[in-house]
């Protein structure tokens, strides 16, 4: 397990020879032999691969300035690799093992980690609860009864289980930040444009983000100083100057004006506990010199259709290269071309992403392109421009992460109509992907033995500051020293 | 006729470029099928597009020499279709902002000039190529998929078949003086779609329009507008209802048949591609473009009438291809006598072309050795009539130095007095009765004495040094 | 409000096969996350201009024209479900002028 370490302490316990690279990916391994069962956070692993690089590593030797050689990772199953199979969590791609590797994975390796597995995920990261991985459920590291989030749900639940000491994921509308809460590790979406996403399969091409799910505040900034960055693959990537995200950790927040937006903490919308455990988490900040101002982000609540609108249209045509022909599944039988592409198309998806690809075709749709698309990219940029004045008079915005704790396993699915309810549980992290800009999710407190999640909005590129009110933060506070109880089945705190 | 013919054309031309639009996959022709693919072309889950910066160059020297605007703000947009020749079900292409827009091009039918304007001028990346078996299977090769593509759009303002034709030629022409595309029909590097419709005079609605596909040449284009008009202009007297048809016009029958009916519009759920950020296009870049264009055939042609003094027909015929018209100005810079050198590419040179179904830069010609040519003819060396000779020489391999060729072959002609004056004592000491006749004033027997010189010299004799050595002889006895 | 009839129109734009069953369930459940999605035309957006992308300001990187030559056909048509030579094997395509650029 990895619980009680972070990057630099194992990375300490390797230069000092303390622990070696191969001792590291082998307890990985036992701690998923132990945990993933109960978990299933895991869709595929590398044992062989993983134990050669590590003995690799070890025979050359670890030096003081190479922080993350040795460190295991793993990564969600969105992101290709060939090493593995890389499934997206669909039948689609049960078996597709890709033929070249992510920028992130490149990069990753580059910087000596060892991928030791991928994570599972909701089917093309389509959903908040990993449900709809076409594999199986994933459960929540503070109680399997709830889910884990999603569609980051496997890697959240592999950090905070501690299989893991970080792991990646995707975010396009809080798949990042909502499972993290859920889970009470580290999250981060980084501003769009920051991590190339050369190599991680498009839901939505305007809106996702790789980012790093990781225990700690520090932790996640050292790995976005690995990820980030131009590849000449991923032409929408910034221009970003060499930058140390950790540049801004220990400083003081004193005098920091933090914003909060009275419409997310409306209890209407937002769980009372929840508000609760948010305005705990500002008098902390407060009592560390900060000045918190009540500001409002009037469109907030339009975030959610406007997103939705954008998303699966993006994703209507993304998704459309899975026709059976030229890799993935393919389904049995089909009479003539048309034939392939419906049989595999209907066989090969899971509901919630029929669902909506003809959602996404209906808003692309020549009749509905002006009103619905077109319409949505507008509200997008008001609501962008929301953010924009907010960040005038304020250096970081707070809000939870997510209106409610981790709901239980297939409590959605017992609604008769809970597609609505379950798109607004996005209320609070969509907005931020429809402005491009980064947001943190770190833990704050705890309702009823499931993690609470905090969020910090910043201005574009200006992850820094973020880490800067996170540490701070978590310096504070002890929600990120606490573990899960695992795994008895029942509540366990 | 009672109606007014209306049509458009739709033309593709692939462009010069060394890599794909959005991949660096080469784009060259005839390779093992499938061998320049990669990943993105052959849409992986995870791939992403690298816009080519010859793609965008290309199409704006193509959008500037069609006269169109410049959106300097272009942008790619997406075009949704299931097909297997287009791999991610979507072809990158341009819907709102294409990069040249409001253009328009010059077109003369039966001595009438008229302007036909191009709405857009837009960047796409090309299909992959499906070969139809007779097995009950079609196969795919990705080779092309993806290459850089251009689409000129013709507004519906060509109003018969040899209008249509007209702007074809008159495209093809101006694209292929840019060198931006080799636009070639035969290759597949230029193709062309065209709508028609009829519609009775002074009524302003369209009528429904057919649109014909499989149109691999210019005639064929003629050939199945012809068609089509007249298929119109029956179903309409007899009073039919028409319906639009995608129609591919089948060059053995010279028909067009029907393959689809189109029933509802097709909606391609056109949106802006996420994945490509716009491209500005500066200034800067616009004027660059506009630098390095040639000069386009119209101005070249009114340049070698004032420049070169040579007739309008002559000066017509080289601008008509980017080739002949280029052989023409490096044969004049290597110092040929412009008249010549235009007679030559006339005369003898596309004949030539036209015998062997060659293209000039397919030739073992060059300018320098037909220069070398034409000057060996003016200073005397050889004959015109040798110089044929010399011509089929040229074509069979390249020939550095002309003088040395004619010289290996023996081919200089003889205008030394002191080898002709041997050969006139001995041809007029065999023909008293011609110097007798030539005295008497028949000048023909000048001729027949020079025809015999000929004769004796075996064609390499200089007339011009011939005739006055004879006639100084004549006098001397 | 989205029926069966539509449903079935846009599942056939996306090659989905629905039974009866389920065109009856999705166009509930499309008809309400329309309804709910239908939210934002409360929001005036006279006069603003539409967001399509990630990042906003800034412009394509653009790609030297250096062709690489491809080293992975292989690989590829290994990963196709069907392949004759060095073709992508289909059922036959009717030519009916659809494909194309
Ligand atoms: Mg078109
Ligand atoms: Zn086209």
């Amino acid at each position: 397990m990895f619980l009680n370490e972070t990057i630099e302490s194992l990375h300490r316990q390797l230069v000092s020879g303390e622990t070696t690279a191969t001792q590291l990916v082998n307890r990985a391994f036992d701690a998923i032999a132990e945990t993933d069962p109960q978990l299933r956070a895991f869709l595929d692993l590398d044992p062989e691969g993983a134990r050669e690089v590590a003995k690799k590593i070890d025979e050359e030797g670890i030096k003081d300035d190479e922080l993350y050689k040795g460190i295991p990772i793993a990564i969600k199953d969105n992101i290709v690799t060939t090493q593995m199979k890389t499934t997206a969590a669909s039948k689609m791609l049960e078996n597709f093992v890709s033929i070249y590797d992510a920028t992130v994975v490149h990069k990753l390796e580059d910087a000596g980690m060892i991928i030791i597995g991928k994570l599972n995920l909701d089917e093309f990261a389509m959903g908040g609860t990993t449900e709809t991985s076409h594999a199986h459920t994933t459960a929540n590291a503070w109680n399997i009864q709830h889910v884990p989030g999603g569609s980051s749900g496997g890697s959240a639940a592999a950090v905070a289980s501690g299989m893991v000491p970080v792991a990646l994921g995707t975010d396009t509308g809080g798949s990042i930040r909502q499972p993290a809460a859920y889970n009470g590790i580290v999250g981060m979406k980084p501003t769009y444009g920051t991590i190339s996403r050369w190599g991680v399969i498009a839901f939505a091409s305007s809106l996702d983000q790789v980012g790093p799910m990781t225990k700690t505040v520090k932790d996640n900034a050292q790995m976005l100083n690995i990820l980030y960055g131009q590849d000449g693959h991923d032409n929408t990537l910034a221009t970003i100057e060499a930058k140390d995200y950790t540049e801004k950790i220990g400083h003081p927040i004193a005098g920091m004006v933090i914003g909060v937006p009275k419409e997310t903490m409306d209890a209407t919308l937002v769980d009372k506990h929840i508000i609760d455990c948010t305005k705990h988490a500002l008098k902390q900040l407060e009592s560390q010199g900060a000045v918190i101002k009540e500001i409002s982000l009037p469109l907030l609540k339009y975030g959610v259709p406007a997103y939705y609108t954008i998303a699966t249209a993006e994703a209507s045509s993304n998704l459309q290269r899975f026709d059976g022909i030229r890799y993935g599944f393919r389904a049995e039988n089909a009479q003539d071309l048309e034939d392939v592409y419906v049989k595999t198309r209907t066989e090969g998806f899971g509901e919630e992403v029929k669902i909506r690809c003809l959602l996404g075709t209906y808003m692309l749709s020549a009749e509905r392109y002006e009103d619905y698309f077109k319409h949505a990219a507008r509200v997008r940029t008001l609501i962008s421009q929301d953010f924009e004045k907010a960040f005038e008079n304020v250096d970081v915005i707070v809000t939870p992460t997510t209106t409610t704790t981790a709901p239980k396993l297939k409590e959605y699915n017992t609604v008769e109509e809970e597609a609505v309810d379950r798109y607004s549980a996005d209320l609070l992290t969509v907005p931020v992907n429809l402005a491009g800009i980064p947001a943190l999710s770190l833990p704050c407190g705890f309702v009823n033995g499931l993690p609470v999640g905090l969020q910090l909005i910043g201005r574009s590129f200006d992850e820094s500051t973020l880490y800067q009110v996170g540490y701070a933060f978590e310096q504070a506070t002890d929600y990120h020293t606490q573990h899960p109880h695992m795994m008895k089945g029942e509540e366990s705190r | 006729m009672n109606f007014e013919t209306i049509i458009g054309l739709e033309v593709h031309a692939e462009l010069n470029a060394n890599s794909k639009m959005f991949s660096p996959a080469p784009a060259t022709f005839g390779a093992e099928p499938n061998s320049n693919t990669n990943v993105i072309d052959w849409a992986y889950p995870g791939v992403l597009p690298t816009p080519n910066r010859a793609g965008i160059d290309l199409a704006i020297k193509a959008a500037l020499a069609l006269n169109c605007k410049i959106h300097q703000d272009t942008r790619f947009d997406r075009k949704n279709y299931f097909y297997p020749d287009n791999p991610s079900a979507y072809q990158k292409t341009q819907d709102k902002y294409p990069i040249g827009y409001d253009g328009w091009i010059e077109i003369e039918v039966k001595g009438k000039t008229k302007k036909i304007r191009i709405e857009r001028v837009h960047l796409e990346e090309d299909a992959g190529k499906n070969t139809h078996g007779t097995d009950g299977y079609s196969y795919v090769d990705l080779n092309r998929q993806g290459s850089c593509l251009l689409e000129i759009v013709s507004e519906a303002d060509m109003r018969t078949p040899d209008e249509a034709y007209a702007y074809l030629e008159n495209l093809k022409q101006i694209i292929q003086f840019t060198k931006v595309s080799d636009v070639k029909m035969e290759e597949g590097s230029m193709r062309c779609d065209a709508n028609i419709s009829l519609r009775p005079y002074g009524q302003e609605a369209f009528g429904v329009k057919s649109e014909l596909k499989n149109l691999n040449s210019f005639n064929n284009v003629r050939k199945g507008l012809n068609y089509e008009q007249a298929r119109h202009e029956k179903a309409l007297l007899a009073g039919e209802q028409l319906l639009q048809e995608t129609r591919r016009f089948d060059a053995s029958t010279g028909e067009t048949i029907l393959m689809r009916i189109k029933e509802t519009k097709d909606d391609y759920r056109y949106f802006p591609e996420p994945d490509i950020l716009p491209v500005k296009i500066s200034d800067e870049w616009i004027e660059q473009a506009r630098q390095s264009l040639p000069e386009m055939p119209k101005a070249r042609r009114q340049r070698y009438v004032e420049q070169f003094n040579i007739p309008s027909y002559d000066a017509q015929v080289l601008t008509a291809t980017v080739q002949m018209s280029g052989f023409f100005e490096e044969m004049v810079e290597f110092g040929a006598d412009p008249k010549q050198a235009s007679n030559w590419l006339m005369g003898e040179v596309s004949a030539y072309l036209n015998k062997e179904q060659i293209e000039l830069d397919h030739t073992t010609l060059t300018p320098n050795a037909l220069a070398q040519m034409i000057a060996l003819i003016k200073d005397g060396t050889i004959s015109s009539k040798i110089a044929k000779k010399v011509f089929v020489e040229l074509t069979k391999q390249v020939v550095e130095d002309v003088n040395a060729l004619v010289e290996e072959k023996g081919w200089v002609q003889l205008s030394d007095p002191k080898k002709l004056l041997p050969i006139i004592e001995k041809v007029l000491d065999q023909n008293e009765q011609s110097i007798i006749d030539y005295r008497e004033g028949k000048d023909r027997a000048l001729g027949f004495l020079v025809g015999q010189i000929m004769k004796e010299t075996r064609g390499k004799a200089n007339p011009g040094a011939v005739n006055q050595l004879l006639k100084q002889e004549i006098d001397k006895r | 409000m989205i029926d069966k009839k539509q449903v079935l129109a846009l599942a056939k734009t996306m090659k989905f096969s629905l039974t009866d069953e389920e065109a009856d369930r999705y166009s509930h459940k499309l008809s309400e996350i329309i309804n709910y999605l239908e939210l934002i035309q409360e929001v005036d957006t006279t006069d603003v201009t539409p967001t399509y992308y990630g990042i906003v300001g800034q412009l394509a990187s653009l790609r030297e024209d250096v062709a690489e030559q491809s080293t992975q056909s292989e690989q590829l048509l290994n990963n196709a479900s069907d392949t004759e030579g060095a073709y992508v094997r289909v059922p036959a395509i009717l030519n009916d002028g659809q494909g194309g650029a």
